[in-house]
């Protein structure tokens, strides 16, 4: 799965922590979601969404291997 | 502002399942321990032979299950880590009494406590938090 997290947390001049603060998750799980390590749960990527007031399928976009 | 702090709270495990777990595995190690020394002096007494196996394995039992509780307390990526790292111990932990068992049987090595599988399997397990903590941090 491909994200866009780390481009819509450098728009808002957010670290890692901070959105992980945000959401409610530590920085190794933003930055694991970020490096495509780990894909979240449901609840989380809304959480995500929610931060960044965008809708889930405008930050995870499916690959054509998922 | 945080918009949902619930997640947040469930990383950080309560200090009270913490110790719940601590005290299961004194509460494990407590009772193996006299079931052990009674069982060293043979009793012939077939009732004090089956309390002492159930009171090691009912023993046993409150250290599983608190630590479950603590690994369903954190949060979904806390609780992935653990899952992904139960799953690589268990497999290295086959790996290592098959091997064991296959060295008996050709006659390489001799008899192994299951004292010294269970430090191994201890091992392992941590081993791989470790491993796994690593590949995600």
């Amino acid at each position: 799965m491909k994200n866009r997290l780390r481009v819509l947390r450098a728009e808002q001049n957010w670290s890692q922590a901070e959105l992980g603060m945000r959401v409610g998750v530590t920085r190794q799980a933003i930055n694991s979601i970020e490096t495509g390590k780990y894909d979240p749960g449901l609840p989380l990527a809304m959480k995500i969404a929610r931060a960044f007031g965008h809708k889930v399928d405008d930050i995870f976009e499916l690959e054509e291997s998922d | 502002m945080p918009l949902d702090m619930t997640e947040g709270k469930k990383i950080a495990p309560g200090a009270k399942t913490l110790g719940r777990v601590f005290l299961s595995l004194i509460l494990w190690m407590g009772t193996f321990a006299i079931a052990a020394r009674v069982l060293r002096h043979h009793p012939t007494n077939l009732w004090t032979r089956v309390g002492c196996v159930l009171m090691a394995v009912l023993g046993f039992l409150s250290w599983p299950a608190s630590v479950a509780k603590l690994i369903r307390m954190l949060g979904e990526f806390e609780r992935r880590i653990q899952l992904v790292a139960l799953a690589i111990a268990f497999f290295v932990d086959v790996l290592f009494i098959f091997t064991v068992n296959m060295l008996q049987l050709a006659g390489f090595i001799d008899w192994i406590s299951i004292q010294t599988i269970l430090l191994v399997m201890f091992c392992t397990w941590f081993a791989a938090m470790l491993g796994t903590s690593w590949y995600y941090r």
